[in-house]
């Protein structure tokens, strides 16, 4: 079972750091198909964070299709997220943005500014989405 | 609409026989099973507002519905917590518990009350009341509180005595007790950080009026911080703007996206009470959910 | 005091106030054995084969243990104990007024009893009804004990029933004024909210209703009066009976004062003639007026303690329910 650490003071929403840490753990194989997430009052007894944040984010997961709650059960994962990333064309395109950008002088600070900056100007406008 | 724990209709109080008021023409709502942080400076009346719902006070202007009822009907399902932690010094821990018990007939939850003299230790259940350090005093206060098992708490600063530790345990007791009974926890501070992570609602309350109330979530969403080159900004809702050089850092209400090189970021809770603390002709916002129902 | 009995708000009251309790019933068992062993002292002293044996020879007549010294001891006790417990409502409305109500209001646990499950009028009733039967109990205990060491110095110099402090301590009436002292501490308690300050208010009221009806007290039932011829002896009342005024009648029909005579001629039995002295009068409460005055004064005190009480109650229920 995999256990959530809350950064508080890392400016991300607690409840989206719940579901990036159960993201990283199917990614890394820490959890699979079946196993059972802990339950919101077995986080909320460990962080002290709100009950419906924990809630929140197995709502958000299940959304996604990566968690199925089962009454009276708990909430399970249903599918991995291994590999997705790493062979997909995504990849290849990333590696020849990041060649340009290198040949148009910028430093690999520079370069993870504007990655950061870009990804989070679309975060955001996908959360819009979201509220709406 | 869910149900509501507080719901407060033009409330006010005022003070002696001058009228000084400490609260005046607040309305809002707090729906049932909320954890709800009650912000604001010392002196703001958050005090004032959790002995009214307490029915230790009588509003002198306005309505207070607490749990459905009046806040006298409501008193054996809710429990308070002064700031002061008043206990009977003479009595010992133990003692302090039967009185619980003996106060609370029928309702009394003697587990939950123990453990939270327990948990941590160092607390001898035959040790005076006079003789508690400040954050012992108040493990046995939220004790007596959470052995009511109350459908509402109203806690005055519960945490202000306690070490991290101390109160990282005990703010996790309190979210236990949420998941568990789905209890509506009202939470005073006038620290905000300690908030952000357990409060999925926010009351903020300054000079004795409502600024801000509603969801926590989207009272964030409600603002967006933004940076960027000193300019008018036009068509926004300003909350705050200071300005560095040629910068400008700006609160503004709204999410729309702006043009013209500016930068923008979704605000902090803390950074979101700060800006209308120091900005105090900012208008109010409530979220429809915190609006009281016509 | 460990009362396994009690349950909810009377089981917090007595456990809060163990201390005060444990103290009230030491003093209240001690006055007793004192007053009761005197009078035993007394009576064993007065028993002539007590007497008659030579062994306890020296307990007899004027020795240190005989019976003189015995009724000195009785007739002190009489006079320290009347004055004791004329200040027992003092003390009472003081406790009730302040350790037992402003203290929750002035230390803050008023907040913590108010917002239990019990109501707030349960509670302060509760709190006054407790203090009521702890009074009640203690001064009837208190009055039959002195009333046992009273008994045979009754009558002497400073002890007669008439007597301030005698009358009190002898009777209902001192049950009376210990309920109302209660209700004024309730009363004074919750207004003043402040201990020191609650306690000397609420002494000083109940102080001042004793003080007040004590003066009026013998004008409730109507004297009886005697008369008889001038010049003759003296009247004779009853060696009982309370005499409130004597003087001269006129041929008219009017009445003189006692010193008329002596102011003008410095001589009690030379009357001048155009004074018209016809007879003497004596307005005299016979013992009979005791009872009736105790019931009269007991039935006025229950009165005002009901009012208080009805008023401590209805101004607690108005501010906190």
């Amino acid at each position: 079972m995999v256990e959530f650490r809350i950064d508080r003071r890392s400016g991300v929403a607690t409840y989206l750091q719940i579901v990036q840490q159960t993201k990283q753990a199917l990614r890394l194989g820490l959890l699979e198909p079946g196993d059972r997430l802990p339950t919101a009052r077995e986080v909320v007894e460990a962080t002290a964070i709100n009950p419906n944040t924990v809630l929140k984010a197995y709502r958000e997961l299940e959304r996604e299709g990566l968690v199925e709650a089962r009454r009276g059960l708990g909430t399970f994962i249903t599918r991995t997220l291994g590999g997705q990333a790493a062979d997909t064309p995504l990849r290849a395109e990333l590696a020849d943005w990041v060649d340009r950008a290198r040949d148009a002088g910028l430093e690999q600070d520079d370069i993870t500014a504007l990655f950061t900056s870009v990804l989070e100007e679309r975060t955001q406008d996908d959360h819009k989405g979201d509220g709406a | 609409m869910t149900a509501t724990a507080i719901e407060a209709t033009g409330l006010g109080l005022a003070y002696g026989k001058r009228g000084r008021r400490a609260l005046h023409d607040c309305s809002f709502r707090i729906p049932a099973g909320r954890v709800c942080a009650l912000a604001g400076p010392n002196g703001a009346g958050k005090s004032t507002l959790l002995a009214l719902a307490a029915g230790l006070l009588r509003p002198t202007e306005g309505a207070l519905r607490v749990l459905g009822g009046t806040p006298s009907d409501a008193r054996a399902r809710s429990a308070y917590v002064a700031q002061d932690k008043p206990l009977y010094p003479q009595l010992t821990v133990r003692e302090t518990l039967r009185v619980g018990r003996e106060l609370n007939p029928g309702r009394w939850d003697a587990t939950a009350a123990e453990r939270i003299v327990e948990e941590g230790g160092g607390l001898d259940p035959r040790a005076r009341i006079r003789s508690l350090s400040g954050g012992q005093r108040t493990r046995v206060a939220l004790a007596l509180a959470l052995g009511k098992r109350p459908g509402l708490m109203l806690l005055d600063e519960p945490m202000a005595d306690l070490d991290p530790l101390a109160r990282h345990r005990l703010m996790a007791a309190l979210m236990t007790e949420a998941a568990d009974h789905g209890t509506t926890i009202v939470i005073s501070s006038h620290i905000l950080s300690e908030l952000e992570t357990t409060c999925d609602y926010v009351l903020l309350v300054d000079g004795g009026r409502v600024r801000l109330a509603g969801e926590t979530e989207d009272l964030i969403a409600a603002h967006t911080l933004l940076t960027g080159p000193v300019a008018d900004l036009p068509g926004h809702t300003v909350v705050e703007s200071r300005t560095t050089g040629r910068q400008l850092t700006a609160l503004v209400r709204g999410s729309r996206a702006i043009g013209g090189g500016w930068r923008t970021a979704r605000p902090s809770l803390e950074e979101l009470l700060m800006a209308h603390l120091r900005s105090p002709d900012a208008p109010p916002l409530l979220t429809p959910g915190a609006e009281v129902a016509a | 005091m460990s009362a396994p009995t009690a349950r909810g708000t009377t089981w917090v009251t007595l456990r809060q106030h163990r201390t005060a309790l444990w103290a009230a019933l030491f003093l209240l068992i001690a006055a007793s054995v004192v007053m009761t062993g005197v009078r035993w002292w007394e009576a064993a002293a007065s028993d002539r084969a007590f007497c008659l044996d030579v062994t306890q020879s020296e307990r007899c007549g004027t020795g240190p243990w005989g019976h003189a010294s015995a009724m000195e001891m009785l007739r002190l006790t009489g006079m320290y104990g009347s004055v004791a417990l004329l200040l027992l409502p003092l003390v009472a409305a003081a406790f009730v007024a302040g350790p037992l109500i402003a203290r929750e209001f002035q230390s803050g646990t008023w907040r913590l009893a108010l917002t239990q499950s019990v109501t707030p009028v349960r509670w302060f009733t509760t709190k006054l009804a407790v203090a009521a039967v702890v009074v009640l109990c203690g001064t009837v205990a208190l009055v039959l004990a002195y009333r046992a060491a009273w008994d045979p110095v009754a009558g002497t110099h400073d002890l007669g029933w008439p007597d301030r402090g005698v009358f009190e301590a002898t009777g209902p009436v001192l049950v009376a004024y210990g309920l109302l002292a209660v209700a004024v501490g309730g009363l004074v308690g919750q207004w003043i909210r402040r201990t020191l300050p609650a306690m000397s208010a609420a002494g000083l009221v109940t102080g001042t209703v004793m003080l007040v009806l004590g003066s009026l007290r013998w004008q409730w039932i109507p004297v009886k009066t005697l008369t008889g011829p001038f010049p003759s002896d003296p009247l004779r009342l009853a060696p009982e009976a309370f005499l409130t005024e004597s003087g001269f009648l006129t041929a008219d029909g009017g009445r003189l004062p006692h010193d008329a005579c002596w102011q003008r001629t410095h001589d009690l039995g030379d009357c001048p003639a155009d004074l018209n002295i016809t007879g003497r009068f004596a307005d005299y409460h016979p013992y009979a007026h005791y009872w009736q005055t105790q019931l009269v004064e007991t039935g006025i005190v229950l009165a005002l303690a009901a009012v208080a009480a009805y008023a401590a109650i209805r101004i607690f229920r108005r501010r906190h329910a």
